[in-house]
């Protein structure tokens, strides 16, 4: 269909090309069937697409009997589809080389004498479509028309393109946080079940021996206070789970509270939880502790940041020796924990601060995957702010700094995302 | 009770499930050896004199977890001869595992392990 065909049948392939348009999700395609359209609608020689790109034009793509500009970038005001862009209305040139619009050494390795261009919608241009011919020909009022309905029709199709790509992203980010929720009921599950076990135990045990009457192998004596032992760790561990689990909640909904008192000791704080880890951990934990650290904070989530971040250490360290630092400077206190296990890949550095991540793998290490993000969440809503950072020596350093001082009640900056458990 | 001289071998990095379970089980007759994770107990496993009748295995663990411990008596055609039951809160991630004797969930439940257990030696009697 070249020349002088029809008026009518130029019609036909126009409604057909837009109802193809109206398919399209994606850039690509959507170019590759306005360039071929293009040219086929006014029987052409060539024809480019040009998307904007502020001050640049990108000739994106092109269908024509020899080589132009495809892939090539060039300033929006040295050339016509930037003019026709920048203007809202098309250009028809009968002979390229007599218009000061046009940079002649862009155009004399190429076959154009004469050229169309027409913006993609009018109202606010994100692009232009050529039409070039070999010969001299000053396009016709037809032609600017048709290829004028194919640019709008064009303009159409890339909004739909946008919105659909908006949408399979928004999509695709459902869908990553339904998994997530997914596999955060499945950690949770499992993550209760685990100090139930050892309880559950003890107590079938424990019933075993009661109804066999046997106490004769393990002394009753010994056996009820592992017993008791037992279900005390686990009975508080699980207690653990359920409040970080509720301090989750509370940040989702901004309602984490803060009951600060002066005179809170950071190094005191430190000091405590590291003698509640004495039993497990005496041997491991070394303290270097600034004498007074003093300000206005909240003890017992100050207790909980350090303490999250010392079972940490503690879990992921490789059984080395973990170090507990603090002082202060300039209106800051600060407390440092590290450890000598293998680091933190550069990649996962933000991530193991974000709900229901981790660095570790699943099959090795169990957990939440919750402390770091309250830790940061809780650091956060006491004005301060945790680093992260792991010295080429090995192992990770996570460190604290809290103001003493703050100046007004600030309100806590928590995450305003929605709510997933 | 249990026929007696049956050696298990509890893998389990719980300090409290391991020491209960071991409890338990010797009560009921079994000759136990423990280990933290799967290297420590193919460093057991390593002596022949000492090789159980069967394995408890937990999956989730440090260093090297079921799934990696149950590949390496894999790769051995004496230690892959020995029974493997898996002991695991995470029942559904242990079916991608090749010829287990049984997957137990977690809470354990010793009705259920002491029958197992108990089933699968009479089986081996039987045959």
């Amino acid at each position: 269909m070249t020349g002088s065909s029809g008026i009518a049948q130029k019609t036909r392939y126009l409604v057909e090309v837009v109802q193809k348009l109206s398919l399209v999700r994606g850039l690509p395609e959507l170019i590759d069937i306005v360039r071929k359209a293009a040219r086929e609608l006014t029987g052409a020689d060539g024809a480019t697409f040009v998307l904007s790109e502020g001050e640049m034009v990108y000739y994106a793509d092109e269908d024509a009997i020899g080589p132009l500009w495809k892939g090539r970038r060039f300033p929006a005001k040295a050339c016509i589809s930037g003019w026709a862009i920048a203007q809202k209305t098309h250009a028809v040139i009968e002979d390229v080389f007599q218009d000061p619009r046009i940079p002649v050494d862009v155009y004399a390795p190429t076959f154009v004498k004469s050229l169309l261009m027409v913006p993609i919608r009018k109202d606010a241009p994100i692009g232009a479509i050529g039409n070039y011919w070999s010969r001299n020909h000053r396009a016709t009022e037809e032609e600017v028309e048709l290829l004028q309905s194919l640019a709008d029709s064009a303009s159409i199709a890339f909004q739909n393109v946008r919105l659909y790509g908006e949408l399979s992203s928004a999509k695709e980010m459902l869908e990553r946080q339904l998994k997530l929720r997914d596999d955060f009921i499945s950690i949770v599950a499992h993550e209760l079940k685990t100090p139930l076990s050892p309880a559950v135990i003890q107590s079938q045990f424990l019933k075993r021996m009661l109804e066999a009457g046997d106490f004769t192998a393990h002394p009753q004596e010994d056996q009820l206070r592992k017993f008791s032992e037992v279900t005390a760790r686990q009975l508080s561990e699980l207690s653990r789970l359920v409040e970080d689990l509720l301090d989750v909640s509370r940040i989702s909904f901004g309602r984490i509270s803060f009951r600060e008192e002066e005179g809170v000791c950071l190094s005191e704080c430190a000091r405590r939880v590291a003698d509640r880890y004495k039993p497990v951990a005496a041997a491991r934990v070394s303290l270097r502790l600034t004498e007074r650290a003093l300000g206005r904070w909240d003890r017992l989530r100050l207790e909980q940041v350090i303490e999250n971040l010392l079972s940490n250490a503690l879990k992921y360290g490789e059984e080395k020796s973990v170090e507990i630092s603090s002082g202060v400077r300039q209106g800051f206190a600060w407390i440092s924990v590290r450890d000598y296990g293998p680091g933190i890949a550069e990649a996962d550095r933000e991530r193991v601060f974000e709900r229901f991540e981790r660095a570790a793998s699943l099959r090795s290490f169990g957990g939440l995957g919750l402390g770091l993000y309250i830790v940061r969440e809780i650091v956060a809503g006491m004005g301060g702010e945790i680093r992260l950072e792991c010295p080429p020596e090995g192992g990770a350093i996570f460190r604290v700094e809290l103001p003493i001082q703050r100046e007004s009640v600030v309100p806590a900056r928590l995450s305003q995302v929605p709510t997933l458990v | 009770m249990a026929p007696s001289k049956k050696r298990l071998l509890v893998v389990e990095d719980d300090r409290d499930i391991r020491e209960s379970l071991q409890a338990f089980l010797e009560w009921e007759g079994y000759g136990v050896q423990t280990a933290e994770h799967g290297k420590d107990a193919l460093s057991l496993l390593a002596d022949p004199s000492r090789r159980p009748h069967l394995i408890l295995l937990d999956l989730m663990m440090p260093v090297m977890n079921g799934w990696e411990f149950k590949e390496q008596l894999e790769q051995d055609p004496v230690l892959d001869q020995i029974p493997v039951i898996v002991v695991t809160a995470f029942s559904e991630r242990a079916q991608s595992m090749k010829r287990l004797s049984g997957v137990l969930s977690k809470p354990l439940d010793l009705d259920l392990l002491t029958n197992s257990l108990k089933r699968y030696f009479e089986k081996e009697l039987v045959e």
